[in-house]
């Protein structure tokens, strides 16, 4: 397996006291929190960081990593020296694996110094001791708006882990179907009880969240329950008037357009939007005045006569706040 | 699944994210969740929370944080998801009305 060199790792030498090594940690670990950061693999680095602190933050480890150090072989290759107390694969920590580095070299006392905190509520027997809750799962879950408006079935597909007797093995499929409400919101959560990782020893299995992702519509915008859509008109709709035909999720409906109506303007159609658990969201459609592409000779001559009649200045604002 | 969004009570969200009550009413206190109803017994916690309540207490593990330092960076996260989902939207909105 690959030796890690936690002190290249954070970037400290070899010597460096316990207060730096303090701060080397603080620093990553702001930098790299899967919470706070955007760069790029920051998880992979977090986890990296916060298992060389485990390491090198406490005497013990130190002393123990330093030992193993001098068995580091050319190439990055490492083998634990024979007889060292290590425990095999599956180490945890929080929420996350360390590495199969860290669990060959630390993962029996390890795992037996944190195991109190962790599991077995309130049983001391050794088999519960080591008995652990799976961990939660959460996975994104796309939806099309229209799959908003009534409850609807959907088929979901995710990796397990899988534990056997000789530790972590490769994860397996599982397939559930799941109803999701109706009037469901971008980043809800939907919570199956026991559908995640399962647990160690006696533990149970952990939860599965699904997040509700709302895929962005071609046509609609989404804020709240409320839709969005933008209704391109022609300059003598907006002028005179008229009555438009236009989509909604719920089928096509006419729409007055007012004499006179501008670009930008929003009208509101009530009802039309996305459910909510008990009504409805409506629809705002927003006007946008579209000039033909080609002018033929007649239009042409149709617009000079308008251009010459009427005193129009758009530019009014302009001129005044010069 | 009911109609009704899932609420969790004080034992529920505890099982949920495998803490004692005492992180909690911490949590609460600091107002980082809010959830609704007047005493701990009545209060009911929409699943969300449950994300929430993880985040602050990896920021406050991991980066040895106090709790009010994960209240203001549990607002400033909110802000920036919102900040990005508006900006997001409106850049499509935008595009919408540029597009001929």
């Amino acid at each position: 397996m690959e030796f890690k060199d936690y002190y290249d790792i954070l970037g400290v030498q070899e010597d460096a006291d316990k207060k730096a090594i303090k701060t080397a940690y603080r620093r990553l670990a702001r930098k790299y929190h899967p919470d706070v950061s955007k760069e790029r693999d920051s998880e992979r680095r977090f986890k990296e960081v916060s298992e060389a602190y485990e390491v090198l933050g406490n005497d013990e480890r130190r002393a123990e990593y330093d030992q193993l150090r001098k068995y580091r072989g050319k190439g990055g290759e490492f083998e634990p020296p024979p007889g060292w107390q290590g425990a095999g694969g599956g180490a945890q920590y929080g929420e996350f694996d360390f590495s199969d580095f860290f669990a060959s070299a630390f993962g029996d006392h390890f795992r037996q110094s944190t195991a109190h905190g962790r599991s077995s509520r309130g049983s001391t027997s050794s088999e519960d001791l080591f008995s652990r809750r799976g961990q939660d799962i959460e996975i994104d879950m796309p939806i099309f708006l229209e799959e908003t408006l009534k409850d609807e079935a959907k088929t979901i597909q995710y990796q397990l882990p899988h534990y056997g007797e000789s530790g972590r093995l490769q994860d397996v499929k599982k397939t559930l179907k799941v109803k999701i409400p109706k009037g469901a919101v971008d980043g809800e959560l939907i919570r199956l009880q026991g559908q995640g990782a399962p647990g160690f020893g006696k533990g149970p299995a952990g939860d599965l969240y699904l997040r509700i992702k709302l895929v962005p519509h071609p046509l609609f915008d989404v804020a709240g329950h409320d839709l969005t859509i933008t209704m391109p008109v022609a300059p003598w709709e907006a002028a005179l008037g008229a009555t438009v035909n236009i989509p909604t999720l719920s089928g096509r409906i006419n729409l007055t357009v007012a004499p006179n109506s501008q670009t930008g303007q929003r009208l509101r159609v009530k009802g039309r939007g996305l459910p909510t658990k008990t009504d409805k969201g409506d629809l705002y459609v927003v006007l946008k005045v579209v000039m033909p592409k080609t002018a033929d000779a007649a239009s042409k001559s149709l617009w000079e006569q308008l251009a010459a009649k009427h005193a129009f200045d758009p530019r009014s604002e302009l001129e005044t706040n010069s | 699944m009911s109609d009704k969004p899932v609420k969790l009570n004080l034992s529920d969200i505890c099982l949920a994210v495998e803490l004692p009550e005492q992180v909690l009413l911490e949590l609460v206190s600091h107002d980082i969740i809010q959830p609704q109803g007047e005493r701990p017994s009545e209060w009911r916690f929409d699943v969300t929370m449950v994300t929430v309540v993880k985040r602050a207490v990896r920021l406050h593990r991991d980066l040895d944080l106090d709790w009010t330092a994960v209240a203001v960076i549990e607002e400033l996260l909110e802000q920036r998801e919102q900040l990005l989902a508006e900006n997001a939207a409106l850049r499509r909105r935008l595009h919408r009305f540029l597009e001929h």
